[in-house]
């Protein structure tokens, strides 16, 4: 197996065995656990998807909150929608046409669950509005040069915030969408299942994650992935071997903004509520600071950041309080950001490509591929059978 | 023998520059052509113009690589690839950061059949696609002779870390991965020391013998005379000479293009004028700069 390989297993593993673990450790670390975890996938998936358009194909994309958020807000608006009872239509459809299983059951096959089926529905819609959505602003732009991407979506990400705190008819505005139906039926209710209560969308997550990582690995390892980081370093030699550069940076950003809302869908299943509170400014920001401070490019290094960021802004709010009534001394809570700033001045000091540059990424995993496909025959390179012959 | 490749009153205008102008040359399928000049003669115009980086102004570009005659206006520079043309750049334009095995694959992107799908399922079909490009990145680098061994791992170093000349071969094995009829190199020599140019003479004669035309921009003038079967000479955007390398080396056109004969006599004459020492000094000097092979090209060298 290859280390590269083994990491994300590990990796995966640990955020898996969280929950159980802490668990067994005790309900107030378990509950605080799971819900910095569920926080931070949402930094890991939505980190990977920018990842790929920032650090591998060279788009700087200033507006990657504006992807998530419309994924999150198809997903809702679409879950919350009223069937004529006042329940939510595709939730209530689903219970109606599935058998209502009992007690076990319903976790192990959790497949057959109303609310998770309705879940599934809206993924290809909320992913598809999102690439649409790209599209849109991808057509024009992509053929430009970089600068002009870069404020194009930094204010794309602005009008779609603008619009969905304005636009109440179709968002409900700046309340907020409410009582977004639960990731499971067993989640909420009086015949809740505790753990799976409080931890299927944190499974969700670590699903989603998975999928996204073995997508992006698969991709960067293949023709695909050689031609996006050809155009990354020198679009006139990829277009002098054959990529299609407009087209490349077309596929890239597109296809990762629909990984981006399925990011969105993660949110909307820990939250259960989504506002326009959720798509600030900022967060595009800290998805960017995931990515340059792991290593642009690095897949490996991008879990290693988001997973730092992530959960250090919600750890310390657990933590800090604690702190300042130990000490007697009252520290702001909004002490946080500066810390942020500090780490981020600290790894362009000290390790200026990130902690894991993508560089030595590249350079180990060449070295494990020595020797690979030996056994091969050249058919491609057609001058040296017609130098030998 | 047929041309595979024909400029017919090719112009370029850049507003009021004539970058070039009505250049008419034929490139023979299986020799190795010339385009030399002094600075700021063309040549790269010329070869953008081929590439699909400028339209043409006035003019037609055939192109016979493929079996039949197509005009490559139009053609687009990404299309290039599959018309079987490649290049290289002038200043190297590698992928630093990616494994000099990747880089060579990258030059394989027109001859891939995986589709996205294979990708991500992981085919057979993509598997053995894969294995196939990678023994025969393999074939070609050790083509240009920097195969991979046990010892040295080449092809698994980053292409940042090779040494001048190595990348200079990495962008041809890149190039020749493409599977092309018609290779054009843009100063391939540039900043190589002579052994390296010893080195690449030998892998340009080596890819004409497997049957690829070369068009080549040299400024190294032992190089370009050495190796060429045929040398067109622009100056101001006009071709002013053509012909084997020999003759060539004789026209008075292409002396005074590359040295300034009349430049150069109006000087001795204005430093005779002055002193007759002055002249006697200055005199030498010209006449030795009047060899073909004199050392203006190497001071050119140094500049880009």
């Amino acid at each position: 197996m290859r280390k590269e390989t083994r990491f994300f297993l590990i990796f995966l593993a640990g955020l898996f065995a969280l929950p159980f673990v802490t668990y067994l450790l005790g309900a107030q670390l378990w509950a605080q656990c799971v819900s910095v975890g569920s926080y931070c996938l949402i930094y890991l998936v939505a980190a990977q998807a920018l990842n790929v358009q920032v650090g591998m194909t060279g788009l700087l994309n200033l507006g990657p909150i504006a992807f998530v958020g419309i994924g999150a807000y198809t997903g809702a608006l679409m879950l919350t929608a009223k069937n004529g009872a006042g329940d939510p239509a595709l939730v209530s459809f689903y219970a109606s046409i599935l058998p209502d299983l009992g007690g076990h059951a319903r976790w192990i096959l959790f497949f057959l669950d109303p609310n998770f089926l309705a879940y599934l529905t809206v993924a290809p819609f909320a992913v598809v509005m999102s690439m649409l959505l790209s599209l849109l602003i991808g057509l024009p732009t992509l053929k430009l040069s970089g600068d002009y991407f870069a404020i194009v979506t930094l204010g794309f990400a602005q009008i779609f915030y603008l619009i969905v705190k304005n636009e109440a008819w179709l968002t409900k505005g700046a309340f907020g969408v409410k009582d977004v139906p639960a990731l499971f039926s067993f989640c909420s209710g009086p015949d809740q299942i505790e753990f799976f209560a409080k931890t299927a969308h944190y499974f969700f997550g670590i699903a989603v994650l998975a999928l996204s990582l073995y997508v992006i690995v698969r991709l960067r390892d293949s023709y695909l992935g050689r031609s996006l980081l050809a155009v990354r370093d020198d679009e006139l030699a990829a277009q002098s071997n054959g990529v299609n550069v407009a087209k490349a940076r077309i596929v890239s950003f597109v296809a990762f903004s629909g990984l981006a809302a399925l990011c969105g869908l993660v949110l909307l299943a820990r939250n259960k509520f989504l506002s326009p509170s959720d798509l600030l400014f900022w967060e595009s920001i800290l998805y960017l600071c995931c990515v340059v401070l792991g290593g642009m490019g690095s897949v490996r290094g991008v879990l290693v950041g988001a997973l730092i960021l992530g959960a250090m802004g919600e750890v310390m709010r657990i933590v800090l309080p604690k702190v300042s009534a130990t000490i007697g001394f009252e520290i702001p809570l909004q002490i946080r950001y500066v810390l942020f700033g500090v780490i981020l001045i600290l790894v362009m000091r000290f390790k200026p490509n990130g902690l894991f540059p993508a560089a030595d990424d590249e350079a180990s995993r060449g070295e494990e591929a020595l020797g690979s496909h030996r056994d091969a025959e050249a058919t491609l390179f057609t001058l040296a059978k017609g130098a030998k012959a | 023998m047929t041309a595979i490749l024909e400029l017919r009153g090719l112009t370029k205008h850049f507003g009021g520059v004539k970058a070039v102008q009505g250049v008419d040359m034929k490139v023979e399928e299986g020799s190795i052509t010339a385009l030399i000049g002094p600075n700021g003669a063309g040549k790269t115009t010329c070869f953008n113009m081929i590439t699909g980086h400028y339209i043409p102004t006035a003019g037609d570009l055939i192109y016979r690589g493929l079996g039949m005659e197509k005009s490559l206006i139009d053609c687009g520079a990404d299309n290039l690839a599959n018309q079987r043309i490649a290049r290289t750049f002038q200043n190297i334009r590698l992928c630093p950061e990616q494994t000099v095995l990747d880089n060579v694959r990258i030059g394989f992107h027109t001859q891939r059949k995986s589709r996205p799908w294979d990708v991500l399922l992981n085919t057979k079909r993509y598997r053995a696609e894969e294995a196939e490009m990678t023994a025969s990145a393999r074939a070609v680098l050790e083509f240009v002779g920097m195969s991979s061994t046990e010892e040295n791992g080449l092809e698994a170093l980053l292409s940042d870390s090779l040494p001048y000349g190595d990348k200079r071969r990495l962008e041809i094995a890149r190039a020749l991965a493409s599977n092309p009829a018609l290779l054009l190199l843009d100063e391939p020599a540039a900043g190589m020391n002579p052994q390296e140019t010893v080195v690449l003479m030998d892998l340009i004669r080596k890819t004409r013998d497997a049957g690829v035309t070369v068009l080549l921009i040299e400024h190294d003038m032992k190089l370009v005379m050495e190796i060429s079967d045929h040398v067109v000479v622009l100056d101001h955007g006009e071709k002013i000479a053509e012909g084997a390398p020999t003759e060539v080396q004789k026209d008075p056109a292409v002396i005074a293009a590359y040295l300034g004969q009349e430049e150069g006599e109006r000087a001795s004459q204005r430093f005779a004028a002055l002193s007759e020492s002055a002249a006697e000094t200055v005199a030498p000097g010209v006449a030795e700069a009047g060899e073909p092979e004199a050392g203006e090209p190497e001071a050119e060298e140094g500049s880009s």
